[in-house]
């Protein structure tokens, strides 16, 4: 991932992803270190969750790209991070660091696994790696992932914990 | 036993979380909201909460204009298909992005 701009200049954006990332696994400790309490913490999306042994899980709703508000999956979770990278809300507004435009081959991708920084980091590079992303995001290990690429199509890698792995959502934007 | 639901708005309410920061001392633009979901114990959500919503300026009504709608439409959406929490693409804006920097230099970190 790109830490610069196409003119050299340091890519602030680009210290967000990783500093929000870094900043909820930090403020999240403070509660999961809470005594018969189970954690849901989601910053604008991301989120962190744990549910103390014997407790149900904590169900999760991944949101569907072309229909913001509407579910896309829906995920049952015990610990561990759900992270969404796309162009639902705001627009194009991941960079492809080798072309140097905006990535728009790839709608959304939510990534899970253990660690929010990482889940989260992997969101966003699929996004901007754009067409061959899933094959990436299907190589990494302890880490699953659904795609909607720019058509409305549907792919998950073969570790995905919901129930959809394939399919179509409308084609929104 | 009770489960604790909270959405941070967006970076810089980890922020303050992590640095216990008061979105008051941060001046203008410092804005964080936190909102805090109740669950029952059927695990339905049965209240939702704003714990701290910034409306210190013209921009922050803005925002919050924009994203505490949102925020509880998601609550309800959560509610109808009994899940707990929504992942998606980032909610936030650019004067989130300015005050997340804001915070940054305010912690000597930028």
């Amino acid at each position: 991932m790109s830490m610069t701009t196409p003119t050299g200049e340091l890519d602030r954006r680009a210290w967000v992803v990783q500093v929000m990332g870094w900043a909820v696994e930090r403020a999240a400790r403070r509660l999961t270190g809470l005594a018969e309490h189970d954690v849901c913490l989601n910053a604008g999306g991301d989120v962190l969750l744990r549910a103390a042994p014997g407790r149900p899980a904590w169900r999760v709703g991944v949101e569907n790209p072309g229909r913001p508000g509407e579910l896309l999956d829906v995920l049952e979770r015990v610990d561990g991070a759900v992270a969404t990278s796309g162009t639902a809300r705001r627009g194009a507004h991941i960079v492809d660091p080798y072309a140097r435009r905006p990535a728009e081959a790839v709608r959304s991708v939510t990534v899970v696994g253990p660690e929010l920084l990482w889940a989260d980091v992997y969101a966003t590079a699929a996004v901007a790696r754009g067409a061959d992303a899933l094959d990436w995001l299907a190589a990494l290990d302890g880490y699953a992932a659904l795609l909607v690429d720019a058509a409305g199509r549907v792919r998950a890698t073969a570790g995905w914990p919901g129930t959809r792995h394939r399919g179509r959502v409308g084609a929104g934007r | 036993m009770r489960r604790i639901t909270l959405w941070l708005l967006s970076t810089v309410a980890a922020l303050v979380l992590l640095f216990g920061y008061r979105t008051s001392t941060m001046g203008a633009g410092g804005g964080a909201g936190t909102f805090a979901a109740g669950t029952g114990s059927g695990g339905g959500i049965t209240e939702v909460t704003a714990v701290q919503v910034p409306d210190g300026n013209v921009r922050d009504q803005q925002i919050n204009g924009y994203a505490v709608p949102i925020l509880r439409q998601q609550a309800l959406a959560a509610q109808s298909a009994r899940i707990d929490t929504v992942s998606g693409a980032t909610v936030t804006s650019d004067g989130y992005r300015e005050s997340l920097q804001a915070a940054i230099d305010a912690a000597h970190l930028g």
